[in-house]
């Protein structure tokens, strides 16, 4: 296969899949964000990676296997979210702010809201007498239409902050950092793929293990790499891992660095674009220490930690913020099962730190809400990383 | 409990590195804190000072306007000369009514955001108080190691945090020309205060893997030599971290630091190609003894090359400073 069918294949299973498959999520919101797609479908995939993972570890099953049961996986999740959201789209009148996301507060938008409202009031005949009257073109808009109107009302700071985070990207995947990690992180991958077996040889000699590394099973992100390679046509794991990884892993933690700008600045354009501006440059700034969470955005995202330290750690503390801190949750409770799943799949660390940081919410939420039943839904959430826990005791 | 503390000050101290990121943090949680107390008195008023600008507050008045005009327009645009015309326009009061209460709650909502940013900040000094406060350090430290322990310090939201600050700062001024200068003030500080992530930390290469020139040229000159046969490479720390991630179907008899040596043999010849700059001779005998068909090492004079090559290895090129050897066998 050419090089550029496999990097049209690396987009489908990096970009399209997890998109289709986190929109699965979104069916029965009213507002869709794409954004907030992507993310949950990612850590929905990254957690049924990890569920298929380490089954196939321990019964010495081969890596083609494992991709196609997280194929089927995950273009059955796309294919269902896609058809819901297409459902969605032509099953109902367009509204303007469905594609924006949010409400806008300018007369025009009052005007379009009144008229609505007062079309809903009216009877059949009235309805129909009105559509007769009313341009029906102005008030139906395509899926098309809605995104050029949303692209003429984005923020010149947003262009700014879309700038800068290109350069980035561009900085991140066509230049090389070497990082020796890379000899166990990426060197699993290329084995895996060369051998296709799951963490069944060590990738720093290449001879079979003796012994599993107790510290490195638990979280087989390398093996997310190895599968993803072979969906793409075997496209070369390294190439995967320096060259699309960070571009596609950047778009995953500035899109949750705007959730935070949502958060914060929910009505305001200009501010969420100085927002991701000012985010862009701290993170880029953040190289005077090699430990600091912006050095592994920037350095090794497609290392587990680097992708825990850049967006899942964030995400968590997002959707805390949206579920766990709110009486009333604008998110289900297992979006922060997925996340802890998908902390656990990405590194050892994400075992313990994501219930550190869900834990701390639970506590704030208990007290903030009064109510103590948080703590039980928090230990629920954190199942995945009180499993693997005891299993890392076990098989230390 | 000594070292714990010790080690939570000096990991501290290590992750900032001496920057001003820290104070810069310290002052963000500050100007939070204080915004939300004088909020939490003087709610309205104040965030009139910190508002967003002066289009925000159009909207008020646009509603007044455009409510006479709306009822008007509304009532030939969709027929409403019917016996239930006063109804619907008591709909279109309530709808109105909805949305200038929805208007008047911005100020509330504004309350909001500074009660999710004050949320947040309560979370960032928790998570310090978890990295600082000794017993639960302890319990962090055993859970993840103490050598990583600073990876806790991921958990504080500090880019999140300190680009609110900013972003409230920069759109304190109504006129945009003055955002933009205090944007770049701010991003003037942000460059002071930090290290570019540039420096240093990203290099062009000649292959798509992104590794070392050298480990592409050295794994090409042995796939052309080996054909289909089997390859076992012994090479010092520098190649050796890369050389598996470029081609898998190279063996090696240790990895990078000398991981997943398995012999007592394997560990001998490790650390004589690191650490032992005389010892060709040894080095070349070891590796043969241990089948290693190809040996990748830095050679310095013609003494060193032909010490390996009495030992049945034969040279097939350079690659910078890099001998590149294969045992004569393989080519049998």
């Amino acid at each position: 296969m050419s090089f550029a069918g496999k990097a049209v294949l690396a987009l489908f299973w990096l970009m399209l899949v997890p998109w289709g498959a986190g929109t699965l999520f979104f069916r029965k919101e009213k507002k869709m964000c794409h954004g907030q797609s992507f993310l949950i479908g990612y850590v929905f995939l990254f957690s049924v990676t990890e569920l298929l993972t380490l089954p196939a570890i321990w019964l010495k099953l081969p890596l083609h296997v494992l991709s196609i049961c997280y194929a089927v996986i995950g273009v059955g999740a796309a294919g269902a979210g896609l058809w819901h959201w297409r459902e969605k789209c032509l099953g109902q009148e367009i509204d303007s702010s469905l594609y924006v996301g949010e409400t806008t507060e300018t007369a025009d938008d009052l005007e379009k809201y009144l008229l609505q409202k007062t079309d809903e009031c009216l009877s059949g005949d009235e309805k129909i007498k009105s559509a007769e009257d009313s341009d029906a073109g102005a008030e139906k808009r395509s899926w098309f239409a809605g995104m050029w109107v949303n692209l003429r009302n984005v923020s010149a700071w947003f262009w700014i902050a879309l700038i800068l985070i290109a350069a980035q990207i561009c900085v991140v995947s066509l230049l090389a950092h070497m990082d020796a990690d890379d000899a166990f992180y990426v060197a699993t991958a290329t084995t895996a793929v060369h051998t296709d077996s799951v963490f069944a040889v060590n990738p720093y000699t290449g001879n079979a293990y003796r012994k599993l590394p107790s510290r490195y099973v638990l979280s087989p992100f390398p093996i997310f790499l190895a599968v993803i390679s072979q969906l793409c046509g075997g496209l070369h794991p390294a190439i995967l891992a320096h060259a699309i990884f960070p571009a596609v892993f950047l778009i995953m933690a500035y899109l949750t660095l705007y959730q935070f700008a949502k958060l914060f600045f929910q009505k305001d354009a200009d501010a969420r674009g100085i927002f991701l501006i000012l985010g862009c440059v701290l993170t880029w700034f953040s190289g005077f220490s090699v430990y600091t969470s912006g050095n592994f955005q920037m350095i090794r995202i497609w290392q587990g930690k680097g992708l825990l330290a850049a967006a899942l750690l964030p995400l968590s503390i997002w959707l805390c913020m949206k579920i766990v801190m709110q009486k009333k949750p604008e998110f289900p409770w297992y979006f922060l099962l997925l996340t802890n799943g998908a902390c656990c799949l990405v590194s050892s660390m994400g075992i313990m730190l994501s219930p550190l940081v869900m834990g701390i919410f639970a506590v704030m939420g208990a007290v903030h809400c009064r109510d103590p039943k948080r703590i039980i839904k928090y230990v629920l959430c954190c199942i995945p990383s009180i499993v693997l826990g005891a299993v890392y005791v076990l098989i230390k | 409990m000594k070292e714990v503390i010790n080690l939570i000050f000096s990991t501290w101290q290590s992750y900032w590195n001496g920057s001003w990121y820290p104070y810069l943090l310290a002052g963000a949680v500050v100007f939070i804190l204080i915004c939300l107390f004088l909020n939490g008195q003087y709610s309205r008023k104040k965030y009139k000072k910190f508002g967003q600008g002066p289009e925000k507050d159009d909207s008020k008045s646009d509603i007044k306007k455009k409510k006479s005009d709306l009822q008007g327009e509304s009532v030939i645009r969709t027929g409403f000369q019917t016996e239930n015309a006063d109804e619907k326009t008591d709909i279109e009061d309530s709808i109105i009514n909805k949305k200038k209460s929805d208007v008047c709650q911005k100020d509330t909502d504004k309350v909001c955001i500074e009660a999710e940013a004050g949320t947040m900040v309560i979370y960032a000094l928790l998570a310090l108080a978890a990295f600082f406060f000794p017993v639960s350090a302890w319990i962090l430290q055993k859970c993840i190691g103490a050598e990583v322990y600073w990876r806790v310090l991921w958990t504080v939201p500090v880019v999140p945090l300190l680009a609110y600050v900013g972003t409230k700062l920069v759109r304190m001024p109504k006129k945009r020309i003055v955002q933009a200068a205090v944007l770049i003030v701010m991003l003037g500080v942000t460059a002071v205060s930090g290290k570019s992530i540039y420096e240093g930390n990203y290099s062009r290469v000649h292959n798509y893997q992104q590794v070392p020139d050298e480990v592409a040229h050295v794994c090409n000159l042995i796939n052309a030599h080996r054909g289909d046969g089997d390859a076992l490479l012994a090479t010092d720390n520098n190649l050796s971290p890369y050389i598996r991630v470029y081609d898998a179907s190279i063996r090696m008899p240790y990895g990078r630091l000398g991981h997943g040596a398995k012999a007592e043999i394997d560990r001998t010849i490790y650390h004589d190609i690191n650490f032992e700059s005389d010892k060709y001779v040894e080095i070349a005998k070891n590796a043969k003894h241990r089948g290693c068909t190809y040996l990748a090492i830095c050679i310095y004079n013609e003494e060193q090359q032909s010490e390996i090559e009495a030992e049945g290895y034969v040279l097939l090129d350079f690659v910078n400073q890099y001998g590149v050897f294969a045992l004569e066998e393989t080519e049998e």
